[in-house]
């Protein structure tokens, strides 16, 4: 028999804390120098590879493996809630409408939930420069991370979105895979979050200079010391917000219409 | 009263006709049997019924009302379609739990009652994977009735049960009866049909003929 996940709230806090997890080892174990690293550069060496930046590449499969848990427990939970099987359940819904509205506000719940886990992760790698005072220069470097909280929970609801519809209107089987596919389709508007979360760690010399971190290291003077400083977006970050809320509203209305029309056969 | 109205219902999935032009009237209170070979078009039409899928052509109402996007299913309705499937994980009474919370409706006697109907412990803590096929089965048929529904759609509903747990389904279906549920179950096996239902339909490449 097919396993079902559990349609419940249940679920999301176990994919946070999956999420959890998973942002405190990348932040603690010291990937750049591991030798899963070591090997991923003879690997990609051993390929002709050599002449790309193996660093970005590790980034982008990192950010695969970052992003893991919310695709996994997204494609779980919206097969368990769409697929034909779980008639039992679908015919227990008072109208469609209804039913399409509270699948939605569930996968804001899970990407916002995904988001919290990151943060207080995050929040406790920072500890250390968190109980030496904020300063002005450590609140210039929050707002400078404003737009990971727009970016990160917005572009994990439109992937959510994504699975939602290819499991309405794919076979069964091939959503996992096709789901993928959305993800490396959009890895370059996706993966923008993740350069976000790199430039994190820098700013905090204290908490830099007691852990490893991924990635390259600046120093703390690029910030601004000034609480006035114009936040810095990096990259075509309008052109992103923008994009993922186009994304997230046409795929809203598809699903919508998809959903009038949709046998579950 | 006719409680399921079908008029010239037609359905066709990859431009094949699976229901052609059916024209049914299914009174309150009746127990219908619907017999047909393997693919004959048994389980579409009574996903017909249960809205699971919406008409090429044709109507349907159920207690006077079409069924639409915005009201596809009908409001007080059990159904066994398919292969049902459980949180393996969970007890049977877990199971029922989930389910009975979406509609909130019903409180935990109740569900205790429905497992107890069917001849499953509501206390025992076995997990679901544990459960043979007719275990499962009763399981099924304790999900349907426990919410008192006004309309059961029953799809092979007696797979999987020995001798004894047929017996046990078929008084439970006379008990919902006498309740006033208009039950509606399809199976290949004639005999199962002929021992509770007090009317038939025979159903053939999607075309539906009443007997007599």
């Amino acid at each position: 028999m097919r396993k079902v996940e559990l349609p419940s709230k249940r679920n999301i806090g176990i994919l946070a804390a999956i999420q959890f997890l998973l942002t405190i080892s990348f932040l603690f174990f010291p990937l750049m120098h591991s030798p899963f690293s070591r090997t991923i550069t003879v690997a990609f060496s051993l390929f002709g590879l050599s002449d790309l930046q193996e660093s970005n590449i590790l980034q982008d499969l990192l950010f695969i493996v970052f992003r893991l848990p919310l695709l996994l427990f997204g494609a779980g939970y919206l097969r368990s809630r769409f697929s034909s099987s779980e008639a039992m359940i679908l015919t227990r819904q008072i109208s469609m409408r209804l039913y399409f509205f509270k699948n939605i506000r569930r996968l804001c719940m899970m990407s916002l939930c995904d988001f919290a886990a990151i943060v207080i992760a995050l929040g406790i790698f920072l500890s250390p420069d968190l109980c030496n005072g904020v300063g002005p220069q450590d609140i210039g470097w929050l707002r400078q991370m404003m737009p990971l909280i727009i970016f990160y929970p917005l572009s994990g609801f439109v992937i959510l979105l994504y699975i939602n519809l290819f499991t309405l209107v794919t076979p069964r089987k091939m959503n996992s895979l096709i789901g993928l596919g959305a993800l490396l389709c959009n890895i370059v508007l996706f993966r923008i979050p993740s350069a976000f979360l790199q430039s994190w760690i820098p700013y905090t010399p204290i908490a830099a200079q007691s852990f490893n971190y991924i990635g390259t290291q600046t120093h703390a003077d690029f910030v601004s010391a000034s609480v006035d400083a114009d936040i810095y977006l990096h990259g075509n970050a309008l052109l992103l917000f923008v994009s993922l809320l186009v994304q997230a509203i046409i795929l809203t209305m598809i699903i919508s219409k998809v959903l009038r029309k949709v046998d579950y056969v | 009263m006719n409680y399921v109205e079908l008029e010239n219902y037609r359905k066709e999935i990859q431009r094949n006709t699976v229901l052609n032009k059916i024209n049914m009237v299914i009174e309150q209170g009746q127990i219908v049997g619907l017999f047909g070979r393997n693919a004959s078009g048994k389980t579409m039409l009574l996903r017909a019924i249960s809205g699971l899928i919406r008409p090429t052509s044709g109507t349907i109402k159920v207690k006077g009302e079409n069924l639409t996007y915005l009201h596809p299913f009908p409001q007080s309705m059990g159904i066994i379609i398919d292969t049902v499937s459980f949180w393996p994980q969970y007890s049977a009474f877990a199971c029922l739990k989930i389910l009975a919370s979406i509609k909130n409706t019903i409180d935990d006697d109740k569900i205790r009652n429905a497992l107890q109907r069917v001849e499953l412990n509501p206390d025992d803590k076995m997990p679901v994977r544990k459960f043979s096929m007719g275990m499962r089965q009763r399981l099924a048929i304790a999900q349907a009735i426990m919410e008192e529904p006004e309309l059961l759609i029953l799809d092979e509903p007696t797979n999987s049960l020995d001798t004894q747990s047929r017996s046990i389904f078929r008084n439970i279906m006379m008990e919902e009866n006498k309740r006033g549920t208009t039950i509606i179950m399809a199976s290949h096996i004639r005999e199962d049909l002929e021992l509770c239902c007090n009317s038939f339909y025979s159903i053939e490449f999607g075309n539906i003929t009443q007997e007599k």
